[in-house]
């Protein structure tokens, strides 16, 4: 089997986010914005792209992007499955797969997302698992789904509740530090967070992810190609994506010692062997909080702790840049940087890794991007400056 | 789909028709007695493609809950705050089911035990059969 660990390199990345309904252009005009901003950070010809990964259902067909953008040639595109971020990494590895095997090779990992164009995003997710089984009882929004599972998660298994409110400080800490969030500049207490109003027990607004107009765009190339660029690489070292047996869209019946999981049991032994790494090894991570609880026992479920451990390790003080012992969403998140289906979070670690954040973590080899939390396929990625031995 | 419309896996159709009936209606393979829940129509444990619906007692337990407070659209016949419950059956099949939570004034918990009722729930103008729970 094919050695992924180091082969292929995010080379370049461009975002741009505006205010919810503000966008100055439609969709895909935001989106082409995007990749040429990547194009011109990787230093790269954007005739030269000639693969496209996706996820979410994003509207926008890689080949209605070729004439703007100048591409010559179109050899590859694809989409994960699944309404929610849970296919974000697997966009990555979708790219990393085409570029291994000679099917592509300058690809655009990108997401899109104008309210415009495409609605709100929750709908659009939901449109995925609304069933009459959840209609009937008044469960209609990701945000519910959610927190039933984050309710089994605190008081069945005892995880503390502070330990969402943590996750919520922590993004906004990073936000208000980060000049390109939209929570720059904020003041965040616990007094703020307590003060957030209720969305659905046990959510807050502040728990809950709220969505920006915006596109971004992450560029992969071979390690090789990548080397030769303007920037410095940012390899792949492992990239995963899919669901364990008793995970999914159950009704709610996903099995007892998974239920209150974000459903990375499967994912998480692939990524850590394909990268030969493991929790300790992990610098920072952007762990992507489409809610908060669902953070939490994402960071539960990649191994950085276990459920009895998670009160101690998931505190405000060991999650924030530069000197917690696991710094998370180092930009600010889906929760205070913006949120544009999360495609930040793969932005946020490039330029963790180049020494270009906002909340530099001094010296971090390892990021780990945790994609969407439980949503039925989830998928994680880790990148490193170096290649490991 | 969007709310308001019925939505079944197909699989599951005898579930509503039966909760129609005032009958709550759970499947079991044809083939080796195994209980599946959400419905399947291939039984992955003997490949059987026949099933059998039994009539169980709507009687559980709270596995989990929220309680709803945001006006979502979709919503609209539910009246903020309200109970949605995840309930784990007593029936051998241990099959959670959804569905709303009546009293919410009396104090309850993950584990506490419940009675389901079949009602027609959700949009007036495309209600769905659904049950409706009561603590026991």
């Amino acid at each position: 089997m094919m050695d992924v660990c180091g082969k292929i390199a995010a080379a370049g990345a461009g975002l741009r986010q505006y205010k919810r309904g503000t966008a100055p252009l439609p969709e895909r005009g935001v989106l082409t914005g995007a990749i040429m901003d990547a194009c011109d950070d990787a230093g790269i010809s954007p005739s030269e792209i000639d693969g496209f990964a996706t996820y979410g259902d994003d509207h926008n067909e890689p080949v209605r992007l070729m004439p703007d953008l100048g591409i010559r040639e179109l050899r590859w595109s694809s989409n994960v499955f699944g309404g929610g971020g849970g296919g974000i990494a697997g966009a990555i590895g979708q790219a990393v797969g085409a570029i291994l095997t000679g099917q592509a090779s300058v690809v655009v990992v990108y997401r899109a997302l104008v309210q415009g164009n495409s609605g709100r995003l929750s709908g659009a997710v939901m449109a995925h698992h609304l069933n009459s089984h959840m209609v009937g009882a008044g469960l209609v929004s990701p945000a519910q789904m959610c927190a039933l599972r984050a309710t089994r998660l605190f008081d069945h298994f005892n995880v503390p509740r502070e330990t969402a409110e943590a996750i919520v400080r922590a993004d906004y800490f990073h936000a208000a530090r980060n000049p390109g969030a939209v929570a720059y500049g904020t003041e965040y207490s616990a007094e703020t967070y307590a003060s957030s109003r209720w969305i659905s027990e046990p959510f807050r607004l502040h728990d809950c992810s709220r969505e920006n107009d915006g596109a971004g765009a992450i560029i992969f190339v071979s390690a090789e190609r990548a080397r030769n660029l303007k920037k410095k690489p940012v390899y792949v070292l492992g990239v995963a994506q899919g669901a364990a047996k008793g995970w999914g869209d159950l009704l709610e019946n996903d099995d007892d010692d998974q239920y209150a999981t974000s459903g990375f049991r499967g994912v998480v032994s692939h990524l850590w062997n394909m990268s030969r790494l493991g929790p300790k090894d992990i610098d920072v991570a952007q762990i992507y909080e489409n809610f908060s609880a669902q953070a939490v026992s994402s960071i539960i479920d990649h191994g950085f702790c276990n459920l009895e451990e998670a009160g101690e390790f998931i505190r405000y003080e060991n999650l924030i840049a530069p000197s917690g012992k696991l710094p998370i969403n180092t930009a600010g998140g889906n929760i205070a940087q913006g949120f544009v289906h999360g495609i930040g979070m793969i932005i946020e670690c490039v330029h963790q890794l180049r020494g270009e954040s906002a909340n530099p973590v001094p010296g971090a080899k390892t990021c780990l991007l945790a994609g969407g939390p439980g949503a039925p396929i989830v998928s994680s990625a880790v990148f490193g400056s170096v290649v490991p031995d | 789909m969007t709310a308001g419309q019925v939505y079944t896996s197909g699989a599951d159709g005898p579930f509503f028709e039966g909760l129609q009936q005032g009958d709550l209606r759970l499947p079991a393979c044809a083939g080796c007695g195994a209980w599946h829940w959400p419905a399947v129509f291939r039984c992955p444990e003997c490949g059987s493609w026949d099933h059998v619906w039994h009539m169980a007692e709507p009687s559980g337990h709270i596995y989990s809950w929220t309680r709803t407070w945001h006006p979502f659209a979709g919503a609209e016949a539910f009246k903020p705050p309200y109970v949605s419950l995840v309930v784990e059956l007593n029936h051998p099949s241990r099959a959670r089911l959804m569905g709303v939570l009546k009293d919410t004034d009396t104090e309850f918990s993950i584990g506490s035990e419940v009675r389901g009722q079949p009602v027609m729930s959700g949009p007036p103008e495309h209600q769905v059969p659904a049950l409706v729970w009561s603590l026991k």
